[in-house]
């Protein structure tokens, strides 16, 4: 048998790699073998995300590949122009990655609002042991029909959305649209195993070997088009597969009793429903093919004036719209259609309204039917009582209605709709729109495309919240682009606020009395928080047993009271949101009577709190842990607090900052100040102190942070001041998270008595106000459990100045220093003066250490 | 048989009379009774041209549709003067048929009702008073008998690719099938789509291929009648396990009609089916035909030996512009249009088909057959798969094509 000729050159896509026919039977052999080492496993979200997202930015650029995009379908020779770009611009906005993530939400999650992995195993309750979690339904075949040339690739997508390998099936007649496209999309996937999941070949009708060895080893198909194609791609498919149909659908306007006797009401639905019915020449399973109106004799306007009516706005709108002739089959349809309802009129059961712009055939009877397009619809009577026996019956092809009526019926008429099988209703003239998430045809995509486990962990559970943080961690590859610069704190504040980027506003810090704004989207918050709850429940929070106070300040833009909140909503745990509330006689009340076991909030406000109510809370007994943040919790304070008031916990609630959000967590096993990193939040770096350089794996060195996905101020390669190193040994505790000890900070921006200072604002009101030209150095001693931390600023002695004025110049010109001192009393200042060679200085060079932190060194 | 049977050709005679019409349709008996279905074409014209006078206001008279339908067309039967004039009388979707029942005759004179043998939606209900079904099949005789298939001495093996019959089947394909056994006497019959018993058919393709091995060894004629789709299963799946290739006798005849689509929708071309059946059942090509007839036109077309349809006296074919639905020259394709006079019991002597075709010169095919002929297309109208919306046509079951009479 004579194979038609191919319409491209690409053959086929193996392993994301494009071949010709040639090999295609080799390939297919081997496809088995390929399966059992790929299908099922997991393909990292980002890493479909970030080539998504650099395909579709590729795409809205322009570029020559997106002009070999649009020669392709072109070449097709079935498209119009206006179609393609249409199509092309619709494929970009797809991509885009908050579009995805927010079908990801949608789809697999419910709407909820953090950025999750779904394929991660998670508890679904936060108090119970069992983990659910989304799985790729493993090699999924797409069959797409081939006019709908946008189809096949998306669906492609969005298997990989769940990491299912996919191949598209494509015909002889296809262009080589879908084969540049997607292996392009493996293309920007630098760490290469995109390609690994990305199949797609030309099989005709009659080769049905070919299509046999591919349906075999399938564990879905999807099929597309119409419903023979679909019936023909059922009965071939496996029993072993998952069928997902996308077949056809039809829609249709109602124009209700009450929208009848509305004139202004009926005169602009009318339009509206005449231009959809003429736009995109009702290619879309969503444009009007039929037009019901509730007419009734003797009240209003009767059927014939509707039709006429609408016959006249058609032909009005149609000839604004540019017009897409119809080919031979789809102008024989029409002339069909007409030319039956014409010898139907003899009969007196239909009207034909027709003239080159539009076509409205009336019918009396009610039944729905298909229009044969290209600006042709049916107007048919249909009263509200008769809306389910008539619809019911078609109700697998029913998608949306276009409903015109008043208010006091939607409710009714809506109802009815559902009632009978309509998927989508909207008000007419936009049948047509559609909305980020919205299902597609009465379901969700991904859930299709994906199965869902169960995991009873039992004691196995500990402290774990998804399964993930088990996992091999894939290989890390934070972003080590050379022309990305590291993020500096002024950098930071400077970072432009992307449109609609911007849901929350938090205080940071701020110095000259001007406040420093972090900016987050609620998705970025909730997913903060996520993590942050995460974190909390392995430093040995139990949800499902833990009474929690919540001591953390709130108001003033603040973040701490109400992400703390948010966090113990998201373990679903008891909580007593308190805040750093004054009257801590009855903070005291409350933990005694409501038997609260667990408090979180900042050292200096416990300490306050234990100091002014010690005895009672003492007497009680019952405080057990202690989840602190903001401050250091130093040693000889957790062992007065263990020793006189028999607390079992104390840990940090979470490392992180406002700014760059939680970076990290203690686990039981992590000693001292040894965090495990959200890895699945964060990508972290070492850089050496001196220069931009990575560290030797384990060496100490400055902290940046790349946050992967958030919406409101990008932070990539944000030096956030603190140095670390990171701990090679495995943590006992079994998660795979990197960890890492915190060493102290680093840089001129240093953080004490819960504030940033910075070195150059010292330097700049010594030069301003004393016109001092030497070196100076700030300390910050080890405070060994003082209620106050310190930091000393040592100005040479030759420069004669008095310790005391500039110590009031200081915290005259630094409002973050003497909001510290004067107002939080969290910190004091000294200032002394000493000789030149007391200043403490590297080993190699000499140079200058300007800030020295004391606080993490081993005495 | 009628062809100089004086008996069938009185039997014809017998059944006109019985319309009670009088000299209303003279012209119509004598066309409708010419013997040679295919000589002296072009002769025939102005004898085709009163016959459809009479039958276009024979239909005028009696049906209140047609009349109507003619007035809105402004249409007058005396319009008409030459055969090309013909393609003005107004036509009939065939599609109207199998939505409405129309008659101009009086109820009690229906005598067979036929549907349609389409896979899904309305069935057509066709009327027929015993001339009009007498009428064509008077003209399949004399073209069985022109092509020299009707041998009543030669006991025949006949094997059906058609529906087992229940004794009240109105399928117009089994009954056309069971009436193409009567040119050559029967040996044995074997039907290949039987009643499982629970109101449908199976297909038994051992069975077929238990028959025809067997009628290979009988060593007599067999004739093979019925849906293309199943002869194409039989002989393919006769290579695919690799049974050995029949020598069936030289005389045996292959006659096909119904759609020629296949399973999953998968179209199978004629020239590949020809080639399996000779190969595999080892008759010559030339005696592998097709038919081409429906319910809603009745006239037979049988493929000439070059696999043609030539046009038969008793009918005129035009192709008409899907847009404009204007007659087309020779080779351009269009919707097909049926123009016969032979029906009096429905409004079906002009009947525009849900097919594509073109028309095409005698001279084109090359054979002994000197009438014009038609090709087909594929159906007129969206093809599958096209988009969703367009599919969604499909939901309201069109016809498949080319049901047989």
């Amino acid at each position: 048998m004579m194979a038609k000729r191919a319409k491209g050159s690409i053959h086929h896509l193996w392993r994301g790699q494009a071949f010709g026919d040639d090999t295609i039977d080799t390939h297919l052999e081997g496809l088995h073998a390929d399966l059992l080492e790929i299908a099922g496993t997991r393909l990292p979200l980002g890493t479909v995300l970030d080539a998504c997202g650099r395909l579709g930015a590729e795409i809205e650029s322009g570029n020559a590949f997106t002009i070999e995009l649009r020669d392709s379908l072109r070449s097709v020779g079935a498209f119009t122009d206006s179609e393609i770009d249409e199509g092309i611009q619709g494929i970009a906005e797809f991509l885009r990655v908050p579009n995805l993530e927010l079908k990801i939400r949608r789809e697999l999650q419910g709407g909820a609002p953090e950025a999750r992995d779904p394929l991660d195993p998670r508890r679904e309750d936060p108090r119970s042991e069992i983990f659910e979690a989304w799985a790729p339904l493993g090699f999924l075949v797409h069959v797409a029909s081939a006019n709908a040339f946008s189809v096949g690739v998306l669906s492609m997508i969005e298997g990989l959305l769940v990491s299912n390998v996919g191949f598209l099936k494509l015909s002889r007649g296809d262009g080589d649209f879908p084969l540049l496209l997607l292996r392009r999309l493996a293309e920007h996937d630098p760490t290469g195993r995109l390609s690994n999941y990305i199949y797609a070949a030309r099989i005709g009708s009659d080769e049905p070997s070919r299509l046999e060895k591919v349906f075999r080893e399938a564990d879905g198909i999807a099929a597309w088009g119409g419903e023979d194609g679909i019936e023909g791609v059922r009965k071939l498919a496996p029993a072993h597969a998952r069928f997902v149909d996308w077949g056809p659908k039809i829609s249709f306007a109602y124009v209700s009793k009450s929208a009848l006797q509305d004139v202004a009401l009926l005169s602009d639905g009318l339009r509206a429903i005449a231009r959809e019915a003429c736009l995109i020449e009702q290619q879309a399973c969503s444009s009007p093919q039929v037009v019901y109106f509730e007419t009734s004799s003797g009240h209003g306007p009767s059927l014939e004036e509707m039709a006429e009516s609408l016959f006249k706005l058609m032909t009005e709108e149609s000839r604004k719209i540019p017009q897409i002739q119809p080919g031979e089959m789809e102008q024989a349809e029409i002339t069909a259609t007409l030319e039956l309802a014409r010898e139907e009129a003899c009969l007196g059961l239909t009207q034909v309204f027709a003239n080159e712009n539009a076509r409205v055939i009336l019918e009396r009877k009610s039944g729905l039917r298909a229009s044969p397009l290209f600006r042709t619809v049916w107007v048919k009577p249909l009263a509200r009582e008769k809306i389910v026996e008539t619809l019911r019956p078609l109700r697998n092809y029913l998608q949306t209605a276009g409903l015109l009526c008043d208010r006091a019926e939607y409710g009714e008429l809506t109802g009815k709709l559902a009632q009978a099988g309509v998927l989508r209703t909207t008000p007419p003239g936009r049948m047509l729109e559609s909305y980020l998430g919205e299902p597609h045809d009465g379901v969700y995509a991904l859930a299709r495309y994906a199965r869902r486990l169960s995991f009873q962990a039992g004691g196995l559970a500990g402290s774990l919240s998804r399964l993930g943080e088990l996992d091999i961690p894939p290989v890390s590859t934070p972003s080590k682009e050379p022309t990305v610069p590291i993020l500096t704190k002024e950098g930071f504040q400077s970072l432009p606020i992307p449109e609609g980027g911007a849901d929350l506003y938090f205080k940071s810090g701020g110095s000259s009395g001007k406040a420093k704004i972090s900016v987050f989207t609620y998705e970025d918050y909730h997913t903060q928080m996520e993590f942050a709850a995460e974190g909390l429940r392995a430093a040995g929070l139990d949800p499902g047993r833990d009474r929690c106070m919540n001591l953390f300040f709130g108001g003033g833009l603040y973040g701490g009271f109400l992400s703390f909140f948010s966090i113990l909503e998201k373990l679903r745990a008891v909580q007593f949101p308190m805040s750093a509330h004054p009257d801590l006689s009855f903070i005291r009340e409350v933990i005694v009577e409501h038997r609260v076991n667990t408090l979180l909030g900042m050292p200096s406000s416990i300490t306050q709190l234990f100091s002014e109510e010690g005895e009672a809370l003492a007497k009680y007994g019952g405080v057990k842990k202690i989840f602190y943040g903001g401050e250091h919790f130093h040693d000889l304070q957790r062992k007065h607090f263990q020793e006189k008031f028999g607390i079992e916990t104390i840990r940090s609630a979470s490392y992180g900052s406002v700014d760059a959000g939680p970076l990290g967590f203690q686990c039981e096993y992590c000693p001292g100040s040894v965090h495990h990193l959200h890895s699945g939040l964060h990508d972290l770096e070492v850089v050496e102190f001196e220069r931009d350089f990575p560290v030797r794996q384990g060496e100490p060195g400055r902290l940046l942070v790349t946050v992967k996905r958030r919406r409101g101020q990008a932070i990539r390669r944000y030096e956030i001041g603190d140095t670390v190193r990171e701990v090679l040994e495995p943590c006992p505790c079994g998660r795979t998270q990197p960890r890492y000890e915190l060493l102290g900070r680093h840089g001129d921006v240093f953080r004490v008595g819960a504030t940033f200072l910075n070195f150059q604002r010292f330097q700049r009101t010594l030069q301003e106000r004393f016109e001092y030209p030497h070196e100076f150095q700030v300390r910050i001693p080890a405070t060994k459990g003082a209620a106050r931390e310190q930091i000393i600023v040592t100005i040479v002695d030759s420069s004669h100045l008095d310790p005391h004025t500039v110590r009031q110049a200081l915290l005259d010109s630094d409002h973050d220093l003497s909001e510290a001192v004067l107002q939080d009393r969290a910190l004091e200042v000294l200032v002394c003066s000493v000789p030149l060679e007391a200043f403490e200085r590297t080993g190699g060079s000499g140079k200058l250490i300007r800030v020295v932190d004391e606080r993490g060194r081993k005495s | 048989m009628n062809n100089g049977d004086p008996k069938v050709t009185a039997d014809l005679e017998r059944i006109f009379q019985g319309l009670g019409a009088g000299k209303e349709l003279e012209a119509v008996r004598t066309l409708c009774l010419r013997s040679d279905p295919y000589s002296d074409f072009s002769n025939t014209d102005g004898e085709f041209v009163s016959a459809m006078q009479e039958i276009t206001a024979w239909h005028g008279k009696r049906n209140p549709f047609y009349a109507e339908w003619m007035r809105r067309s402004g249409f007058s039967p005396v319009e008409l003067r030459t055969a090309a004039d013909c393609a003005k009388v107004p036509w009939v979707m065939a599609s109207f048929f199998k939505a409405h029942e129309t008659l101009s005759i009086p109820q009690e004179k229906v005598s067979l009702t036929l549907t349609s043998s389409g896979t899904t939606g309305q069935k057509s209900q066709v009327l027929f008073d015993p001339w009009s079904i007498g009428a064509p099949q008077g003209m399949l005789d004399r073209i069985f008998q022109r092509n020299g298939w009707v041998t009543p001495n030669t006991p025949t093996n006949y094997l059906l690719y058609t529906y087992e019959s229940a004794p009240d089947s109105k399928l117009g394909t089994s009954f056309t099938d069971n009436y193409l056994c009567r040119y050559a006497p029967i040996r044995s019959v074997f039907t290949a789509l039987r009643r499982n018993g629970t109101g449908g058919h199976d297909f038994d393709f051992f069975g077929c291929v238990e028959k025809l091995r067997q009628f290979s060894d009988e060593g007599v004629p067999v004739r093979i009648f019925g849906f293309p789709a199943f002869l194409h299963f039989t002989v393919k799946k006769m290579a695919d396990l690799g049974i050995p290739p029949l020598k069936l006798h030289p005389d045996s005849l292959v006659f096909l009609g119904g759609g020629w689509k296949g399973h999953a929708g998968k179209a199978i071309t004629k020239r590949d089916l020809y080639a399996q059946v000779s190969s595999q059942l080892g008759i010559p090509d030339a005696r592998l035909r097709d038919g081409f007839g429906s319910v809603e036109h009745c006239i037979p077309y049988v493929e000439c030996r070059n696999h043609e349809f030539h046009i038969p006296v008793y009918s005129r074919v035009f192709a008409r512009d899907v847009k404009s639905l204007a007659v087309l020259s020779r080779g351009e394709r269009g919707f097909l249009h049926f123009v016969s006079p032979y029906i009096t019991s429905m409004p079906a002597h002009s009947v525009l088909m849900g097919d594509l075709a073109s028309v095409h010169d005698a001279g084109e095919c090359g054979c002994d057959v000197s009438t014009p002929f038609f090709r087909i297309h594929g159906r007129a109208g969206t093809s599958k798969n096209k988009s969703c919306a367009i599919a969604a046509a499909e939901l309201l079951g069109r016809e498949s094509t080319g049901g047989r009479s």
